[in-house]
């Protein structure tokens, strides 16, 4: 925590130093940094330090301290964080705030009885309303502090309160009617500001409050009294105290004229004046002025009166050009300050805009992932169709087989009546041989030859019914088993991204000059597709064949591309002469290729393995080192692919098959690295 | 060598002049025609010595325009899309074909045959098998196929073909009269070419015809009988299917 407080501080540090802040930065480094007293009080330490350079900064940290102080339940610092916050806001010009702060901030010190926090605060807030120009808020101020000062350790601050509303009084009294009353009422004031600070032997206090005393004494036409002050502070100012000292000349000269002495008051204004030029104090300078005019004027040297006069008056246009140019620059911080506020305003659309788009967004990602959903459910439903006509087409071929059989039955049953019926003609043959006479005997002949007759009607009869029956069954075979091809051919399609693909790659050839390279490529894409047509129209085809179009697919798409792909293949048991349903592993070694693999992956394979071993069944492997089917952004290639395959599993093994783990597995991935596995079992079969 | 082109497909004219100037730079097009009709007359007075010839095109189709010239002087090589019983056909008559998109190794090893060869008066023969066996279509039975061994081509119907015997790359036909051919072509070729419902494979060295299957016998692994005596081995695993089919033919 500590380390994380330094960065900040350092941070802090750099942005006072530049004396640029970037508000929000250091808003938001502020505000993550815990609420604790220590950091809270490390805050104070940093912003007490720094604060001349950049008010509206050191102000933020203050209201963030506030915040934070509240938030532990610190009263104290919260009144001290209120307190800033008061006077920076005052320096800033920001009165009403500044009122508001104290306030809470006076409260806070009276709740929690902390003295020496409520004297500084109520001195803040009688400095505030002098700034403000309400002399009355300002003494009523004052007052109060003098009121809580009653500890000798508060005499000090005691002592520049008196003198402040001392000054009141005597500034009132310069625009007022009542002069005289006002002074008179100020003197006791600064009388004790001045007897405190001699009591705590704080010289510049001293000089300050003699200086005021004398002026207040002067207007008061008391020069006695006036000169008393005077005399005990003069050995006190340094000669470097041109303030001081300018001020202490001024009013020399102001008693000088009071007591009649217009010739050393002129020597102590001018020396007054020489201390004020260099102090650049225009407002001071113009009073000496002014009083040196009258000055000559009394005595009688119209020009020189004239030419201070004339003085006085540049010195106030200046003055009041100067005021009206503080005023510009007031406007014009207003208006800097408005404007300011109006792209705060304007971020702060911004950003409920791009809330509004990010929220657009999250919409938009779910509307994406549920048409994801939908096409997986899609792809799930056409499998399941497949499934369905698999089945159908098992369910068919099972009432063929019925058929069959039974009309076997038929042509059994119609064979047994027959030699039943020859049997018992012969029976009924030589009954009547033996039983009846040789006269009767053509007549059975005759009516024997009848029933044959009849006999054999029937029989071809029942054996055009059984050829019909069969003609029936070899159309519907037929029939089924070209609805079988056209499931599989559908099934065995090479898929479209792989022809435009091609297209794609020839197309680059042919527009980047390489013709030979374009017709090469032309050559090895028909051979493809020639083959894919072909096998379409094939139940089987020979592993040796598979095995070449697959070569020559892997050839095409790798020959252009940057890092090769291994495909190799490992045999187990009489391979010569096996049978395989064409194009069930070309979709598995695409989707391999095209998204199985990201670039990462080093020696990177497809093994194809073929185990005639096991039996009544061929064990066909595809394995991959890729990113494995889990991990793709859009397994509904793979998911579909994998669909196909397992009803072609089904398709061949036949109808009564129910495709299970057993026949048909996908691993992925393999291990930790990834991988894809891909295990299925088919029908062995041989061509010869 | 003097050449002509005959195809309906103008680009594909193109296409075919191109790869020849690129691949067979000694075969010169001299005419290309894109109908039959205008063909004639170019046949007659340009005397080429080969002709690519488009199969499918409107009016008169390649074969039949071929069939109608008498006895033509010059080689023919067709071109054609993708039709599947018509290249059985043409792979049947032993004719030489293209397909498109050409493969230019397979057009340069046509040119060269055709240079080679010059053999002009089969070529009415094997036309005649080529068009009797697409006519009959329906009527397997009756087919035809052309073999070339090295001494010339001969015309074989599939019913005087006894059996066939894989002898590494080449296949030995057996004729019902007692004729041997040897052709220099896998087994698995003509297992391909010749209709299933005649031919079956009963052994990886035999591809014997039913029709002259007379009987079979269970001795050690089985054999079929032929009809001119002769006994051949059944592959163990065949033995169930070939019973099928033997019980099949003879009870209907």
């Amino acid at each position: 925590m500590i380390r994380a407080i330094s960065c900040i501080i350092f941070l802090l540090v750099v942005t006072f130093v530049n004396g640029q802040v970037n508000a929000d930065s250091l808003r938001s480094s502020i505000m993550s940094m815990p609420a604790t007293v220590h950091t809270i009080e490390k805050m104070f330490a940093l912003v007490s330090q720094y604060r001349r350079s950049d008010l509206k900064a050191s102000r933020l940290i203050y209201e963030i301290a506030a915040e934070k102080s509240s938030r532990i339940g610190n009263d104290t610092l919260l009144c001290k964080s209120f307190l800033n916050c008061g006077v920076l806001c005052n320096e800033l010009g920001d009165f009403n705030a500044a009122g508001n702060y104290l306030r809470k901030a006076d409260q806070l010190a009276e709740k929690s009885g902390h003295l020496e926090l409520q004297i500084k605060v109520l001195g803040e807030t009688g400095r505030m309303y002098v700034f403000n120009d309400q002399p009355e808020e300002a003494l009523r101020y004052y007052i109060r502090v003098v009121e809580k000062c009653k500890e000798p350790k508060f005499n000090h601050i005691k002592s520049i309160v008196l003198g402040n509303i001392g000054g009141i009084y005597y500034e009132k009294s310069k625009t007022e009617n009542d002069k005289h009353l006002l002074i008179n009422k100020g003197l006791p004031y600064t009388k004790e500001s001045f007897f405190l600070a001699e009591k705590l032997n704080n010289k510049q206090l001293l000089i300050n409050q003699g200086n005021n005393l004398a002026l207040m004494y002067a207007d008061l036409s008391r020069a006695d009294s006036s000169m008393y002050y005077l005399d005990i502070i003069k050995p006190l100012i340094q000669k470097d105290n041109l303030k001081s000292l300018s001020t202490y000349f001024s009013n020399l000269g102001k008693v000088q004229i009071l007591q009649g002495k217009p010739q050393e008051a002129l020597v102590a204004y001018k020396q007054s004046l020489s201390m004020t030029m260099q102090t650049y104090a225009a407002y001071d300078a113009y009073n000496i002025y002014k009083s040196l005019s009258v000055l000559y004027e009394d005595l009688g040297q119209i020009d020189q009166a004239l030419l201070y006069e004339k003085k006085a008056g540049i010195l106030h246009d200046s003055l009041v050009n100067a005021e009206n140019f503080k005023k510009l620059v007031e406007l014009q911080s207003l208006y800097e300050k408005e404007k300011s506020e109006g792209q705060i305003m304007e971020l702060k659309a911004n950003q409920s805009f791009q809330e509004l788009q990010i929220s657009k967004q999250k919409a938009l990602s779910k509307y994406l992932a549920f048409e994801a959903e939908l096409q997986r459910n899609q792809a799930q439903l056409f499998s399941q169709k497949n499934q369905m006509q698999a089945l159908e087409i098992g369910r068919q071929s099972d009432r063929l087989e019925k058929n069959r059989l039974q009309s076997k039955a038929d042509s059994l049953a119609i064979k047994l009546t027959l030699q039943d019926n020859t049997l018992k003609a012969n029976l009924i043959k030589r009954q009547r041989y033996i039983g009846f006479g040789l006269l009767l005997t053509s007549l059975f002949l005759s009516l024997f030859a009848t029933g044959l007759y009849a006999l054999n009607q029937s029989r071809k009869k029942a054996y055009k019914q059984l050829a019909d029956t069969n003609e029936a069954i070899k159309v519907q075979s037929e029939v089924m088993r070209l609805q079988t091809k056209t499931i599989a051919g559908f099934q065995a399609q090479m898929s479209p991204h792989f022809v435009f693909n091609a297209l794609h790659k020839v197309q680059g050839s042919i527009l980047s000059g390489r013709s030979n390279e374009a017709a090469l490529q032309v050559r090895e894409m028909a051979g493809l597709m020639r083959s894919t047509f072909d096998n379409a129209n094939r139940d089987e085809i020979p592993l040796e064949e598979e095995l070449s179009y697959l070569h020559n697919y892997l050839d095409f798409e790798q020959k252009y591309g940057s890092s090769p792909i291994a495909f190799y293949t490992e045999t187990f048991g009489d391979i010569d002469g096996l049978l395989l349903p064409p194009m069930m592993l070309q979709p598995l070694i695409e989707n391999s290729l095209k998204h199985g693999f990201s670039l990462e992956v080093k020696d990177a394979y497809i093994k194809l393995i073929i185990d005639a071993r096991q039996g009544e069944k061929l064990f066909v492997c595809i394995e991959d080192n890729g990113k494995g089917i889990l991990k793709l952004p859009d397994a509904y290639n793979e998911v579909h692919a994998l669909s196909i395959l397992k009803s072609r599993v089904a398709l061949a093994f036949g109808h009564h098959h129910t495709v299970n783990e057993e026949v048909f597995k996908v691993v992925s991935p393999i291990k930790d690295g990834g991988g894809t596995k891909i295990e299925f079992y088919l029908p062995l079969k041989y061509a010869f | 060598m003097k050449a002509i082109i005959i195809d309906d497909d103008f680009e594909s004219i193109k296409t075919l002049c191109i790869m020849l100037e690129k691949f067979c730079p000694h075969v010169s097009i001299i005419a290309t025609c894109s109908e039959t009709v205008s063909a004639e007359t170019v046949l007659a007075e340009v005397k080429p010595d080969l002709v690519f010839l488009d199969i499918e095109m409107p009016g008169k189709d390649g074969i039949t325009f071929l069939k109608d010239q008498n006895s033509p002087e010059f080689e023919v090589i067709f071109v054609t899309g993708h039709d599947e019983f018509l290249l059985q056909a043409l792979r049947l008559a032993a004719v030489d074909y293209l397909l498109k998109p050409v493969d230019p190794y397979e057009l340069i090893y046509a040119v060269e045959q055709a240079k080679s060869r010059f053999s002009t008066k089969t070529i009415s023969k094997r036309l005649e098998v080529l068009t009797e066996n697409l006519i009959n279509k329906e009527n397997i039975k009756n087919g035809k196929i052309c073999l070339s061994d090295a001494d010339g081509y001969y015309i074989v119907r599939f019913k005087d073909v006894l059996y066939l015997e894989a002898d590494n790359t080449y296949t030995l036909f057996f004729l019902m009269d007692g004729r041997q051919m040897l052709i220099s072509k896998p087994l698995i070729e003509y297992e391909r070419l010749l209709p299933e419902e005649e031919f079956f494979r009963i052994h990886k060295s035999y591809l014997v015809n039913m029709s002259h299957v007379t009987g079979f016998k269970k001795t050690e692994g089985g054999c079929v009988v032929l009809s001119s005596g002769r006994e051949l081995e059944v592959s163990r695993r065949k033995k169930d299917e070939l019973l099928e089919r033997i019980k099949n033919l003879f009870l209907f």
